[in-house]
């Protein structure tokens, strides 16, 4: 018992130690799998052709993510004419061969389960390489038909072991938690205290911040929000009793009652508001708008957890002022830049007159390459080489038919390429100019100057490609082949793009605009407030949810964008109202063909000549097709939720009002966090959007009259209108022609009686 | 009729409900709301909506207008303003979208062809204007008026070096003309007798000067005409009236061209205008020409089947001239009123186009016009192909310094509507500038590799073919009848490497053109390749070396083949025109002294006072005729026919002789002989002096046809005259 004492002291500093040691680098294990089609734009089959083709799929991992153990499945076809000694797939994870198969003509599907070292794993983009070496013969032409293996990316999986590392929290790390990566996190819970006004500053316009804020950093992954406000009055410490202090209480996440999950949620509030939950030396250092994280402590009373040990963000202010004004730079901070634990913010200036204009590539402007993020340009060896740059425009890019988006390109290449050879330039894939590549010696293009039709831009995202096809020279005869690794393309970077100067209109309702570019939410000209409207306190975790995916879709924080209860007599120009059936007013249909009020107005495609399922792809051809039938019956909406969009009746400008409804708030929560999901997002289209899980939509249609929306000059307006309803321009011209005639022939009816009167004197 | 019509009580209330300034403001405002509609920025999908839907409606409104529905002027109307809309927004979108080029010479050469655009345009638009309501005059006669109230007449006939049976033919149809004998006086105005002629250095063209003097001179004694020269052959033919006229006095002077023979009816149908209204200085009436040009008779060989070349000016564009009271003085078959020239002192002289100066004068003083449809004098067309591209020299010069010297678009005298008439007239003699600039503007692409038009090929298809489907379609609703598709294009080609090089001089300097009398009856009794030739052999070889420069485009930059299909398809279609058109510059041979027309009359042949035979004209000349004759026996030398002249408004008897004669086909041709005044007399009356026959032959030939079919006439005549070309030089040479 004496040595038992005796070291006692030591046990408890180790004891501690060993707490601290872990408390430093809180544990998470968990185990996952990912099957590789995630990891290669959701297509289940990569081809592998030619003698010596190389694919690479990336795969990204929140750097909180350490892995322990992971294991590649692999499931692959290859050519039953491949020669079995010569013939590999080699298999390697950042550039180190962690294994080699051999293809088999004999047994031409094979499975493999390939061990990725765990040192192997780099935080964040790893990268997975398959380079096969493919022979049907000792010497083989290197573009036979029969030099190919597939893998089946959907078949095939990683599952990993990983465990969260959290070492120094600090602002830095913030970005680390909503990763878009594997590990990243992608809901979080948001929490005031005590703000039971229905539109408190903090709820309407704070939370809104955060959320979009939080959103911008998980980038393209949904980030689905759960709001709470709790009430500080409800915690029955007297319950406690006096095992724990109150103030070692308030610093806990007290508020939530789950157990450690490593997830970071969010506190917003004023300091007033957030007495009950925060250190007194938190307190003392809110001086102004702040941000700070922290973990909490547990609070365990005997042997029971009380309150789990959690992270969590801290936004707050003096006043609730302060508290927008910290949620704003929360948006707008580069977590990098932030070492510490928390900050108080002095001031946040942002030059632009809109942050969409800090997203987009400005009309009349030109941009080098290297400003639009691109390194370098350069193919070497043989095969067909392509380079695609993003070339985001703003949503309302309205090009005229003559309007032009000039090309200025350095590029040049080597001598050697033969027939064949060629440079092609696409954009949103269509082919706006094609050159051969076939001076022997080579050749070096400046200035290589193309004017391409701005109308092939659409608002939002591009795709400009540059793609090279290099083929060295064929020799015939046995085994006289060159592998011409000497073939070098090279672009500059400092090449040239121009956008024109063009007017900023949208033709509305699109949805599919709306998920690529959070358009009109988030506009290039104006900046005009715009409300998400809830019709139950409940639905506000699905207002917000809505509000950070709008604000990734446009690629910046929306800063007059914000979450509202109940519906005002006017909406704003923009607006959302989600709503079940029940809380919905006719109003808001007015001329609709569809309404989701109690009786339920449905355009039925066989009532219409609507038969234009809008696909997430394309829709250019969509026709403003306006739907004239409809059936009006009695009935719910049942499980499935249903988007809308349609000229906003009851606002004071023209603007686009989207109806989110669903039969209940809770079905309503669940069906927007599977609306925002990549797989569902992606694939909204038209103004009619109905579904019932995140897989697939149940419809997609165009039922609404098409309008158009922004800032032009009247004559531009008037233009859009014209290409929007060419014949109603068309009636409107024989109108006033026929008037016009009339009025011609009364003049020259009057003239003819005058000729005739002189006729008879 | 008319006058009921015109009283409608449609208008009667209008005039009373609707100030016409009202009217004319409302009018106003709709067509700035028109030229704002036509300028609407539009992409394609739309464009190409909007422009089929104008094609149709400027289709559907022109065939109900040309097909006599009930409504045809409304929907003239419309088809012309709505397909001039389209052309109108075609010029916007050229004007504003296609004109950027970072190339000098491109852009030199986009701006030309925009400029040529614009000038035909402009002519387009002038031309509906000018023509949107063809005025038709009433019958009007001498007949309803008191001798008193009817004018003095001094018909005059200037000539310079006509010949004496030519002159005879035109004074002897005067002296026949409807009109109190004691009112009406001809006058001879010999420019070829005067004392500058016939004293001049060279001794035998004096002597030829004297003798022509004395010949007209016993000419008009013998035909009871006055004859007048002058000391010097100053300011050509203006001047050669103004110095007759101070020995005139009557108060309407007629102006007649030595070679145009006037119709009986004549001044019965021209002098009532006077009358009625006297502030009216000047009535013109058609030159109708009773022989094919070089033109018609080398290359179409349908004079007597297709609209003559001045149809569609005499039988569209005068009417809609004189609508808007700018119909102007053509030099000859014109009254004018002696005491309006006496203002302007006579006929002007600034222009080698004396004629329309000086109507032009006139219209400025607030003088009006008026323009007798009537076909009443029958004239020479020239015959070569040299003759005819000197009178058009003249007219274009005339005009360009009409433009530059009397600057009409700023002479305050005019409305404006006269001066869009007017600018409409001699605008369109720069034509010459815009023709080349289309047949040479591909080779700029096709050569030198210079851009044309900043456009797409969607957009050409969408913007340029409409408003050439629809500018084609107005030109058939406005002049369909009178000018067959492609022949303007025909004449312009021909015409405009020489007109060119005469306008460059009058702008260089305006004053230096001088009178150059038209070269009539010529020789033609062989065939010969003209001499003007060589240009068209240059301008074929720089359009062949063109298509040429599209077969190595094609090769070359085939991506960009679109472009060059569409310049390819313009080049090749100005050298087909090009090539066909060296048939124009074959002289055929014309065997006949007087063209033959087609006639349908009743005849007697009478052989003796008991034998007379009936038979029907086949076709008519001035010399003789064809006809169908069932005759019996074989015709003797000599036989007398017997018609009747709606000139003289009586049965005529004309000696004959016979020249052929087919009992099995029953085909006779006759010589008339004319031995007397009394044979010569009846033989003009029954051939030249009948404004019917002009009448009837002309709506014979006024038809419209499908563009295909004129296309089709261009395309059959091929690569023949290419080969006969090099034939004839070869043969030449050998």
């Amino acid at each position: 018992m004496l040595i038992l004492k005796s070291i006692q002291p030591q046990i408890k500093l180790l004891t501690l130690l060993f707490i601290a040691f872990f408390s430093l680098q809180t544990h998470a294990k968990t185990s996952n799998e990912f099957r590789l089609s995630e990891f290669y734009g959701g297509n289940s089959l990569l081809r592998l052709n030619g003698e010596r083709p190389v694919q690479d799929l990336g795969i990204t991992l929140s750097p909180l993510l350490a892995v322990s153990s992971a294991t590649l499945h692999l499931k692959a076809t290859s050519s039953i004419t491949m020669l079995q000694e010569r013939s590999t797939l080699n298999v390697r994870f950042n550039n180190v061969t962690i294994g080699q198969i051999a293809l088999n003509p004999n047994k031409p599907n094979l499975k493999a389960d390939i061990t990725i070292p765990s040192e192997l794993w780099r935080p964040q983009f790893n990268t997975l390489t398959f380079a096969a070496s493919q022979y049907v013969d000792r010497c083989q032409d290197t573009n036979a038909p029969d030099l190919w293996s597939e893998i089946n990316l959907y078949d095939s999986y990683i599952t990993f072991d990983t465990t969260k590392v959290i070492d120094q929290l600090n602002l830095q790390k913030l970005s680390d938690f909503f990763n878009p990566g594997i590990g990243g996190q992608h809901q979080t819970q948001i929490f005031t205290l005590d703000d039971n006004q229905a539109n408190s500053v903090i709820k309407k316009f704070a939370i809104s911040t955060v959320t979009q804020a939080l959103a911008l950093r998980t980038q393209y992954q949904s980030l689905n929000i759960d709001y709470q406000n709790i009430n500080s009055n409800d915690v029955a410490l007297n319950q406690l009793g006096s095992q724990i202090s109150e103030s070692e209480y308030r610093r806990s996440s007290w508020y939530i009652t789950g157990k450690q999950n490593n997830d970071i949620h969010v506190l917003v509030g004023n300091k007033t508001a957030l007495q009950q939950a925060l250190s007194e030396k938190t307190l003392k250092e809110i001086n102004g708008p702040y941000l700070k994280i922290e973990r909490t402590p547990a609070i365990t009373v005997g042997n029971g957890e009380l309150v789990a040990p959690q992270i969590r963000l801290i936004v707050s202010g003096l006043s609730e002022q302060d508290v927008v004004r910290a949620a704003t730079t929360l948006a707008y901070m580069d977590d990098r830049l932030n070492p510490d634990q928390a900050i108080n913010v002095d001031s946040t200036v942002n030059n632009a007159f809109n942050p969409q204009q800090q997203v987009t590539l400005l009309p009349g402007k030109k941009y080098i390459l290297s400003e639009l993020g691109v390194n370098g340009i350069s193919f070497n060896g043989p095969g067909l080489f392509t380079k695609k740059v993003d070339i985001r425009l703003p949503a309302d890019f309205y090009a005229g038919e003559t309007d032009t988006v000039k090309l200025a390109l350095d590029f040049s290449y080597g001598a050697g390429y033969e027939d064949g050879s060629t440079f092609n330039i696409t954009v949103n894939n269509k082919v706006i100019h094609g050159l051969k590549l076939d001076s022997k010696d080579g050749d070096f293009y400046h200035n290589y100057e193309l004017s391409i039709p701005a109308r092939l831009f659409e608002g939002g995202k591009n795709e400009l490609a540059f793609t090279v096809n290099q083929n060295s020279i064929q020799l015939i005869g046995e085994c006289r082949s060159v592998n011409g690794d000497y073939l070098h393309f090279q672009l500059d970077t400092d090449s040239v793009i121009e956008i024109p100067t063009v007017a900023h209109l949208a033709r509305q309702p699109d949805l599919k605009l709306m998920a690529q570019t959070g358009y009109p939410f988030a506009q290039y000209q104006t900046q005009n407030d715009t409300g998400i409207y809830i019709t139950q306190e409940s639905m506000r975790s699905a207002a917000l949810t809505m509000a950070g995916k709008i604000a990734q879709s446009s690629g910046n924080l929306i800063p007059n964008l914000y979450v509202e209860m109940g519906i005002s007599e006017t909406l704003t120009d923009t607006a959302m109202v989600l709503a079940t059936p029940d809380d919905l007013t006719a109003e808001l249909y007015g001329d609709l063909t569809t309404a989701i009020t109690d009786s339920k107005r449905w355009p039925y495609r066989l009532q219409n000549k609507l038969y234009n399922r809008i696909t997430a792809k394309n829709n250019s051809n969509l026709q403003p097709n306006t739907a004239a039938g409809f059936t009006t019956q009695q009935s719910t909406l049942g499980d499935f939720s249903l988007l809308l969009a349609a000229k906003n009746p009851i606002s004071t400008s023209t603007g686009t009002l989207f109806i989110v409804a669903a039969e209940t708030p809770e079905l309503l929560n669940e069906r927007v966090e599977e609306l925002v999901q990549g797989s569902l997002w992606s694939q909204l289209g038209g103004d009619f959007f109905a579904w019932s899980d995140a897989n697939s939509p149940l419809i997609v249609m165009q039922v609404s009259s098409a309008y158009m929306l922004g800032k032009a000059d009247s004559w531009t307006a008037l233009g859009a209108w014209g290409t929007q309803h060419p014949w109603y321009l068309l009636l409107i011209i024989v109108s006033v022609v026929f008037m016009f005639m009339v009025l011609t022939w009364l003049l020259l009816k009057l003239r003819h009686q005058k000729i005739k009167e002189d006729w008879k004197e | 009729m008319a006058t009921k019509k015109s009283t409608s009580p449609l208008l009667q209330r209008l005039k009373s409900t609707m100030p016409k300034l009202t009217l004319k403001l409302l009018t106003l405002v709709t067509l700035f709301l028109l030229i704002a509609l036509a300028s609407i920025p539009l992409h394609a999908a739309s464009q190409l909506a909007l422009s089929m839907g104008v094609i149709v409606f400027v289709y559907t409104a022109s065939s109900e207008a040309i097909q006599h529905s009930k409504k045809r002027e409304l929907f003239r109307l419309f088809a012309i303003i709505i397909g001039c809309l389209l052309s109108l927004r075609y010029l916007i979108w050229r004007g504003v979208n296609t004109l950027e080029s970072d190339d000098i010479f491109s852009f030199i050469a986009m701006l030309m062809l925009f400029m040529a655009e614009i000038y035909s345009g402009i002519i387009h638009l002038l031309g509906c204007f000018v023509n949107i309501f063809p005025l038709n005059r009433p019958r009007q006669s001498i007949k309803q008026f008191k001798t008193e109230q009817i004018p003095t007449v001094d018909l005059v006939i200037p000539s310079y070096n006509e010949s004496e049976d030519l002159l005879e033919v035109t004074i002897r149809a005067a002296m026949m003309l409807d009109y109190p004998t004691e009112k009406l006086k001809i006058h001879l105005l010999d420019d070829g007798g005067t004392d500058q002629k016939v004293f001049q250095e060279n001794a035998v063209a004096g002597q030829q000067a004297l003798t022509r003097r004395k010949t007209l001179q016993a000419l008009c004694q013998s035909l009871g005409a006055e004859y007048h020269t002058r000391e010097k052959n100053e300011h050509a033919k203006a001047g050669n009236i103004n110095s007759a006229l101070l020995n005139m006095n009557g108060e309407l002077v007629v102006i007649l061209d030595a070679d145009h023979v006037p119709t009986t009816d004549f001044l019965d149908r021209t002098a009532p205008w006077m009358i009625k209204d006297e502030k009216v200085f000047l009535v013109q009436s058609p030159h109708f020409m009773d022989n094919p040009d070089p033109i018609e008779r080398n290359y179409f060989s349908a004079f007597t089947r297709m609209p003559s070349e001045n149809d569609m000016f005499y039988n569209t564009i005068q009417k809609g001239l004189d609508f808007w009271s700018a119909s102007f003085f053509c030099g000859s078959a014109a009254v004018l009123r002696r005491r309006h020239l006496d203002l302007v002192g006579g006929i002007a002289g600034d222009s080698i186009t004396e004629d329309a100066e000086t109507a032009l004068e006139l219209h400025a003083l607030g003088y009006k016009s008026v323009y007798v449809e009537k076909p009443m004098i029958s004239g020479l067309a020239t015959e070569s192909f040299s003759s005819f591209i000197q009178q058009r020299e003249r007219w274009a010069q005339g005009m360009a310094q009409i433009l530059i010297l009397k600057k009409p678009f700023l002479n305050s005298g005019l409305s404006w509507y006269q001066k869009c008439g007017y600018m409409s007239s001699i605008l369109f003699w720069f034509f010459p500038f815009a023709r080349l600039v289309f047949l040479l503007s591909p080779l700029g692409y096709l050569l030198f590799g210079l851009e044309l038009i900043h456009a797409t090929f969607t957009e050409i298809l969408i913007y340029t073919v409409p408003h050439i489907i629809v500018s084609f379609r107005l030109s058939h609703v406005l002049f369909g009848k009178n000018r067959w598709p492609l022949v303007s294009e025909l004449y312009e080609i021909l015409q405009c490497t020489f007109l060119f090089r005469a306008l460059i001089t009058v702008i260089k300097n305006p004053n230096d053109p001088s009178f150059l009398v038209t070269p009539k009856g010529e020789d033609q009794s062989k065939t010969y390749i003209s001499s003007l030739a060589n240009s068209f052999y240059w301008l074929l070889a720089m359009l062949f070396i063109g298509n040429l420069g599209a077969i190595y485009h094609f090769y070359n930059t085939p991506e960009s083949w679109e472009l060059t299909f569409v310049v390819f398809a313009w080049n090749a279609f100005n050298f087909i025109l090009c090539v066909s058109l060296l048939d124009v510059l074959i002289e055929k041979k014309q065997v006949r002294k007087a063209s033959r027309l087609p006639a349908y009359d009743e005849v007697q042949i009478v052989i003796s006072e008991q034998q007379t035979w009936q038979g029907n004209l086949r076709n008519l000349s001035r010399t003789g005729a064809n006809l169908t004759l069932k005759f019996e026996q074989a015709l003797p030398e000599e036989i007398c026919l017997i018609g009747y002249s709606n000139a003289l408004n009586k049965r005529v008897k004309i000696a004959c002789q016979v020249m052929y004669q087919n009992k099995e086909s029953n085909e006779v041709r006759l010589q008339f002989l004319t031995r007397n005044d009394q044979e010569k007399n009846n033989v003009i009356a029954y051939t030249l002096c009948d404004s019917e026959r002009w009448d009837s032959f002309q709506k014979r030939r006024t038809r419209p046809i499908s563009y295909f079919y004129g296309l089709k006439h261009v395309v059959s005549v091929s690569m023949k005259p290419l080969f006969l070309h090099i034939y004839m030089k070869l043969k030449q040479r050998s």
